[in-house]
C-alpha cells in the first residue's frame, strides 16, 4: 500500500507542477482504486482472523478513515475538470499524503500503537481541512453510509 | 491588540459541545454529553459572531480535547449499553462511524475558535504561580475547618443545653463544613494537573497582554462552580478565588453566554 501511496505522491506532484490533472488522471484513478481494494481486503482479513487482535477497533477505524479519504479523493479527481478543482485536488491530496503514509505503515504491520486513534483523528481533521473528508448525514446514501454498507456486505466499493 | 470580551474554551466544554450524535450502531440512540445542552448554544453564538473572534483556544486545549473525546465517547457508550468499559473494548468495532461523526463535530467547533499564540517561557513561569495558587487554596480551606469553633460554642453553652448549642453552631457552619470537607477532599484526591495550571496560566497571560476581559468556559471544578452537597447548591469557592486573584471569570458555558448576550451589542442568538 505504501508503494501505491508513493506512486500517488509522484502523480500529484506532477499535477501540481503542470497546473493540471489531465496527463496523469487515468493512472491516478487506477492507483486510488487499487489502494481502496487493498484497504477493503485488509478490513475483511482483520475480521476473519481466528484470533482477533485486541487493537482491532483502532486499526479498523484507521482503515475506515483511509477508505473515506481515498474515495473522496477519487470522486474529486474524476470530476476535477468540470468542477474547476484542477489542480487544487492535487495540492489538497499532497497535504494529506504524509499522514496517509504514516497510517499505511500502521495498517500494513498491524502495528499495536496507542496513538493509532490519535493518528486516525489527525488524519480525519487534516483531510477535512483539505476538503477530502465529507460526512453528510443529511443526504441518503451518503458516502459514509455507502462505505460502511459496502464493507458489511462485501460489495465492490469502486465508484 | 484586541478588545472586548474573550472566552477561553476549556477542553471539557469543547468535548461537551461536540459529543452529540444519534448513533446508527446503537439503533438510533442519542449519544450526548451531560453538558451538551448548556455548551452548544455558546458555540452557536460564536458562529453568529464569527468576525468578533470571541471564542479562543490554545494548542494545549485542542490537544487535550482530542485526547479526551475518545474516552468520553467510550464512557457514554458504556452507560447506554450497560457494558463495562473494560468489556467494551471487544464491542467497540461497531462504533467507527460514530467516532468519525464526533471527530467531525469537534473539528467544526474548533473551527469557530481562534487559536492564540502564547510565549511558552512566560506560560511555564505563570503555571508555577498557578500551582502555588491552588496549594494556597488548600491552606485556606483547612482554615475553614469549623470543628474547633463548633466545640468552643458547645462548651460555652449553658449546662444541659450544650447539645443544642452544638447543633446551632453546626447549622451556622454548614457551608464551611461542606466546603472544608468535600472541596478539600476533591482537591486532595483530584488536584489540578499541569494542563489545568497551564490553562489558567494562559488566561492570565492573555488577560495581561490584551485589552480584553477574559472568561474561561469550563465545567471542570478546578475552574468553575461545583455541586458538593446533596442539594442543588453549587459551590463557587474556586471561581470566586480565581476572580479575586487573577480577574478572570470562570463559569459554565450557559452563564458565560448570558453575560455575553446581556453586554453584547452584537447579534443575539
Amino acid at each position: 500500500m505504501l508503494e501505491q501511496i508513493n506512486k500517488l505522491e509522484g502523480y500529484f506532484e506532477s499535477m501540481e507542477k503542470d497546473g493540471k490533472v489531465d496527463v496523469y488522471l487515468e493512472d491516478t484513478l487506477l492507483t486510488i482504486n487499487k489502494t481502496i481494494d487493498r484497504l477493503k481486503k485488509l478490513n475483511m482479513d482483520l475480521l476473519s482472523k481466528k484470533d482477533l487482535p485486541d487493537h482491532l477497533f483502532e486499526l479498523r477505524h484507521l482503515i475506515n478513515v483511509n477508505l473515506l479519504i481515498f474515495s473522496s479523493m477519487y470522486e474529486r479527481l474524476k470530476t476535477a475538470k468540470e468542477n474547476k478543482d484542477n489542480p487544487i485536488i492535487a495540492v489538497n491530496s499532497l497535504n494529506v499524503l504524509p499522514l496517509l503514509k504514516e497510517s499505511a505503515d500502521n495498517i500494513n504491520k498491524l502495528k499495536r500503537d496507542e496513538l493509532t486513534l490519535d493518528l486516525a483523528m489527525s488524519l480525519q481533521m487534516t483531510a477535512s481541512r483539505n476538503n477530502l473528508f465529507n460526512l453528510d448525514s443529511s443526504k441518503p446514501n451518503n458516502r459514509l453510509g455507502k462505505i460502511f454498507g459496502d464493507i458489511a456486505s462485501g460489495i465492490d466499493l469502486t465508484i | 491588540m484586541v478588545s472586548g470580551e474573550k472566552v477561553i474554551i476549556d477542553a471539557s466544554v469543547l468535548i461537551a459541545a461536540s459529543l452529540n450524535h444519534t448513533s446508527r450502531e446503537l439503533g438510533g440512540k442519542l449519544i450526548q454529553d451531560h453538558f451538551y445542552k448548556i455548551s452548544n448554544p455558546l458555540f452557536n453564538y460564536f458562529k453568529k459572531n464569527i468576525d468578533k473572534e470571541i471564542g479562543i483556544v490554545t494548542l494545549d486545549i485542542e490537544n487535550s480535547a482530542r485526547a479526551k473525546i475518545i474516552s468520553a465517547l467510550i464512557r457514554k457508550i458504556s452507560q447506554l449499553t450497560h457494558v463495562s468499559r473494560n468489556q467494551l473494548s471487544t464491542h467497540l468495532n461497531d462504533y467507527s462511524e460514530t467516532l468519525m461523526y464526533i471527530t467531525n463535530s469537534l473539528l467544526e467547533n474548533m473551527n469557530l475558535l481562534t487559536r492564540v499564540p502564547v510565549d511558552e517561557t512566560e506560560i511555564s513561569r505563570l503555571a508555577l504561580k498557578i500551582h502555588s495558587f491552588y496549594e494556597n487554596l488548600k491552606i485556606k480551606l483547612r482554615k475553614k475547618n469549623p470543628k474547633r469553633r463548633i466545640d468552643k460554642r458547645a462548651e460555652e453553652g449553658f449546662p444541659g443545653l450544650k447539645g443544642y448549642f452544638r447543633q446551632f453552631a453546626k447549622e451556622d457552619e454548614k457551608e464551611n463544613l461542606v466546603v472544608y470537607k468535600k472541596l478539600l477532599k476533591k482537591l486532595n484526591n483530584n488536584p489540578p494537573d499541569i494542563n489545568d495550571c497551564r490553562i489558567l496560566a494562559q488566561a492570565t497571560y492573555l488577560s495581561k497582554r490584551r485589552e480584553a476581559f477574559i472568561f474561561i468556559a469550563s465545567t471542570d471544578y478546578h475552574f468553575s462552580k461545583v455541586k458538593l452537597d446533596a442539594d442543588d447548591a453549587l459551590n463557587t469557592f474556586i471561581p470566586d478565588s480565581i476572580m479575586r486573584e487573577f480577574d478572570i471569570k470562570c463559569d459554565w458555558p450557559d452563564n458565560i453566554l448570558k453575560i455575553l448576550m446581556k453586554d453584547s451589542r452584537f447579534l443575539l442568538i
